[in-house]
């Protein structure tokens, strides 16, 4: 041990052990960019991979290529985390050990069924399974015995994810192949499954060959937690879940119609009434999606909450979506009745007016999550009674158009905020000088998204002179008045934001980008920059000059760009090429780190469209025509019969 | 735990540049080395004990940590006096610059000090984790021992983790 002096810093004073105890907390971008720096590292780096526990790489699709150098023989992998892309069914070797406990697969299109066969016979220990988009490419499919042999092989399994369309290839024998799954099961999350199949599979009495006093096996005994994504949530379904699943504390269930659903296919006051027969429940989420069609939850009205309510007194989180017929009565029942109620979610909560807000203070709530999308009637006194709840963590006010400047003294007032999103509302720049006084150096994400009044001066008054800043995320799409002077100012400010969004804001152009790709952070980064997305979709200055400043070594750490690809072909694809780890998308689709968690579809949209569409249905489409129900009865028929 | 009454005994600890610390017991045996030094030696006469690889600004901090987490260990193990525990390592952590970070680390380890060793090992991954390859190269201190050809091999092996981090790139 060398003794002498202790101030000069040499590499060999590290230990080996201690450098590779250092590396194993890294992620393995981090890992790999050590090797680099010398041999020493290198071999550590390498020697690391031996017996590293857990692999995620979810920023990007790695190739077989990349991959097989750093998956050596590991018996210590216990978690692993992918995004399969780029891999296929030949991987299947390379990435399914018998040492995995956790198994995380994004995007596995070119994987047939064999994946989930393969880990039932691989991967007997493993306790928590993620696959998704399992053989959404033409040609593959699934087999009713892949499933049959994952659900018998992994007997420890009690986290089971199937974010894929189950309906596509499983109706035969499905309720008999679940009857397999381990007992220790107590999640289950499904990507799409249609409500028959749901009902069909935790209903008693399924099978010929049952005595008059047997006992059926119940299936799934242990779930506590289910998540789906169905055609219709349907009273049927709804009430054959709550029965069956004694242990359920955790139900959200999210529907997206293709057609107006029929009264028996629909949810109505009755189905409400069923929820939470065991008691157990805490978290509820029941959602019509907007993806397909307009459509709502017609059939519930405040009785149904009420009734609700009624079972519901240890709830601690519950989200509606789609509720319009649903009035202060009935949202104010279900702040009143939950004392334990932390996490609040109404979207498209067209009757919600601030009079639900108005006792707010009275009941002994500590909200932390709050979100009133496109609840239309809300005003700035409703903030201001709601910010009685200080420990607001996140708020999001998208699409409340009548929100504005007063709302925003009282949320500044909120110490502990960390998202605030007020898309499309009414507020000025002079507003947000509050959010300047107040809660901007505790933010994490901020959105403006379609906040028309704003201009390049918001920038300036956000974050002039602010320091040690936490955002991370900034939403200015659909800004008119948003030019290259504000991204100048914002690029000045230094604040270390990763996810920047642009999308159609009309005076953006290539200085915004260069002013972007010069941005010093923090003394490490040469070239600037922290981003890790930026969207520029549809912005009106951008020319081919601006992919000269997207190219390496600008935007060091950019893993997602959003661009208008009508723009140069060629030149997109260029870029492409001189960085084949970004993703770029070209069509207007949004960009996200995490798109399997997806939002559901009415944000995808050009915010002026939906607005006028809300407005038409508002007006119209409160008493359903005979006619029209007829029809739609009709074309379900068609369908279903298929 | 030993059947001894609790003794007020105090030692002596002799940094490199031989300024001498007087602990209690109960904190000088938190000191790996130390404890293995009176295990082997139980009759060890009061002498000041030696640490020829540990500065005194580097012995009195890590004096001051183990003191703390004594005491606190003494109150309870609830979750308020672990978020206590940890707001001091954070605090800790944060008020040394790069340099003085990986001294405290070589001396943690030398004294093996287990709990201290895998926070502050923590604190340097966090500070090299995705920073650029010339980064990390600063903050170790390390020669780059690659020869050309060498280096551009392992940047093309590893090209997807760093993606243009460096200037010298393109």
């Amino acid at each position: 041990m060398a003794s002498g002096s202790v101030e000069s810093l040499a590499l060999d004073q590290l230990p080996t052990a201690l450098l590779a105890t250092i590396m194993t907390k890294l992620d393995i971008s981090s890992i790999c960019s050590m090797a680099v720096t010398c041999r020493t590292f290198n071999s550590c780096a390498s020697h690391i991979l031996s017996f590293l526990p857990n692999f995620h790489i979810l920023e990007i699709s790695p190739s077989m290529g990349l991959m097989k150098p750093l998956l050596p023989p590991n018996p210590y992998l216990k978690s692993l985390k992918l995004d399969c892309g780029q891999l296929n069914d030949s991987s299947v070797e390379l990435l399914l050990r018998p040492s995995l406990q956790e198994l995380c697969l994004h995007n596995c299109s070119d994987f047939s069924g064999k994946l989930l066969s393969e880990i039932g016979s691989r991967c007997k220990d493993i306790r928590s399974l993620y696959l998704g988009s399992v053989a959404e490419k033409r040609g593959r499919a699934i087999l009713i015995s892949d499933l049959e042999e994952l659900l018998g092989g992994c007997t420890q399994l009690e986290e089971l994810y199937l974010m894929f369309d189950l309906s596509l290839f499983l109706r035969h024998n499905f309720a008999r192949v679940w009857a397999l799954a381990s007992e220790k099961l107590t999640s289950l999350e499904i990507g799409y499954i249609s409500s028959v199949m749901v009902t069909e599979l935790l209903s008693p009495n399924v099978g010929p060959h049952l005595y008059p006093n047997q006992i059926q096996p119940s299936i799934l005994p242990g779930i506590q937690k289910l998540l789906l994504a169905v055609d219709y949530i349907t009273d049927t379904m709804v009430s054959t879940i709550s029965r069956g699943l004694a242990l359920l504390t955790h139900l959200e269930l999210r529907d997206a119609p293709l057609i107006e659903p029929r009264v028996t296919f629909d949810l109505t006051n009755s189905g409400l009434q069923q929820i939470n027969q065991h008691g157990r429940l805490k978290h509820l989420s029941l959602i019509r999606s907007q993806e397909f069609l307009s459509t709502y939850f017609k059939r519930v009205n405040d009785l149904g909450i009420l009734l609700m309510a009624d079972n519901c007194a240890n709830m601690e989180s519950i989200c509606l979506g789609g509720f319009c017929r649903v009035t202060d009565t009935g949202f104010k029942t279900l702040l009143h009745s939950c004392s334990s109620l932390y996490k609040l979610k109404v979207c498209h909560g067209s009757q919600l007016t601030d009079l639900v807000f108005h006792d707010i203070a009275a009941t002994s709530l500590s909200l932390t999550h709050v979100s009133f999308r496109w609840c239309n009637l809300l005003t700035n006194h409703a903030i201001r009674s709601l910010v009685c709840n200080t420990g607001l963590k996140v708020l999001d006010l998208r699409g409340c158009k009548n929100l504005g400047d007063e709302a925003l003294p009282a949320i500044s007032s909120l110490r502990e905020l960390k998202m605030l999103q007020l898309d499309n509302s009414d507020i000025t720049d002079g507003g947000m000088a509050y959010l300047r006084h107040g809660i901007i150096s505790s933010l994490i994400s901020l959105s403006v998204r379609g906040c028309k009044k704003l201009t390049d001066k918001c920038i300036s008054v956000l974050f002039d002179g602010s320091s040690k800043l936490e955002l991370q995320e900034l939403d200015l799409s659909n800004l008119p008045n948003l030019s290259d002077n504000g991204v100048l100012a914002l690029a000045k400010s230094q604040v270390p934001i990763s996810e920047l969004r642009l999308r159609q804001c009309p005076l953006i152009g290539d200085t915004s980008v260069m002013a972007l790709a010069s941005m010093r952070v923090d003394d490490d980064r040469g070239h600037g920059s922290s981003l890790r997305l930026l969207d520029l979709y549809n912005c009106g200055g951008i020319t081919q000059l601006s992919f000269r400043w997207l190219k390496k070594p600008y935007f060091p750490r950019l893993r997602w760009l959003g661009v208008m690809g009508s723009l140069n072909r060629d030149i997109v694809d260029a870029l492409a090429r001189n960085r084949p780890y970004l993703h770029v998308a070209c069509n207007g689709e949004e960009l996200g780190t995490d798109p399997w968690n997806n939002i559901d579809g009415s944000y995808m949209h050009d915010y002026e469209e939906l607005d006028e569409l809300e407005q038409w249905l508002q007006e119209g489409e409160w008493e359903s025509d005979d006619e029209e129900m007829e029809a739609a009865e009709e074309a379900e028929d068609v369908v279903m019969g298929s | 735990m030993s059947t001894v009454p609790v003794n007020t005994n105090k030692i002596t600890l002799r940094a490199a540049d031989n300024l001498d610390f007087e602990v209690d017991e109960a904190v000088a045996m938190e000191l790996g080395t130390v404890k293995t030094f009176f295990d082997e030696n139980p009759d060890a006469s009061d002498d000041p004990i030696p640490l020829p690889n540990v500065s005194s600004k580097c012995l009195s901090t890590i004096i001051d940590y183990c003191k703390f987490h004594l005491a606190l260990r003494a109150r309870d193990h609830s979750s308020a006096v672990e978020n206590e525990g940890k707001a001091y390592d954070d605090d800790l952590v944060k008020t040394l610059d790069n340099d003085s970070l990986i001294q405290l680390v070589l001396a943690v380890n030398y004294l093996n000090i287990k709990d201290m060793l895998d926070m502050l090992n923590q604190g340097v991954a966090d500070r090299i984790e995705n920073k650029s390859v010339e980064y990390v190269r600063k903050f170790f201190g390390i020669e780059n021992d690659y020869t050309p050809e060498e280096e551009a091999e392992a940047r093309a092996q590893y090209q997807w983790a760093f993606e243009g981090l460096d200037p010298d790139e393109d």
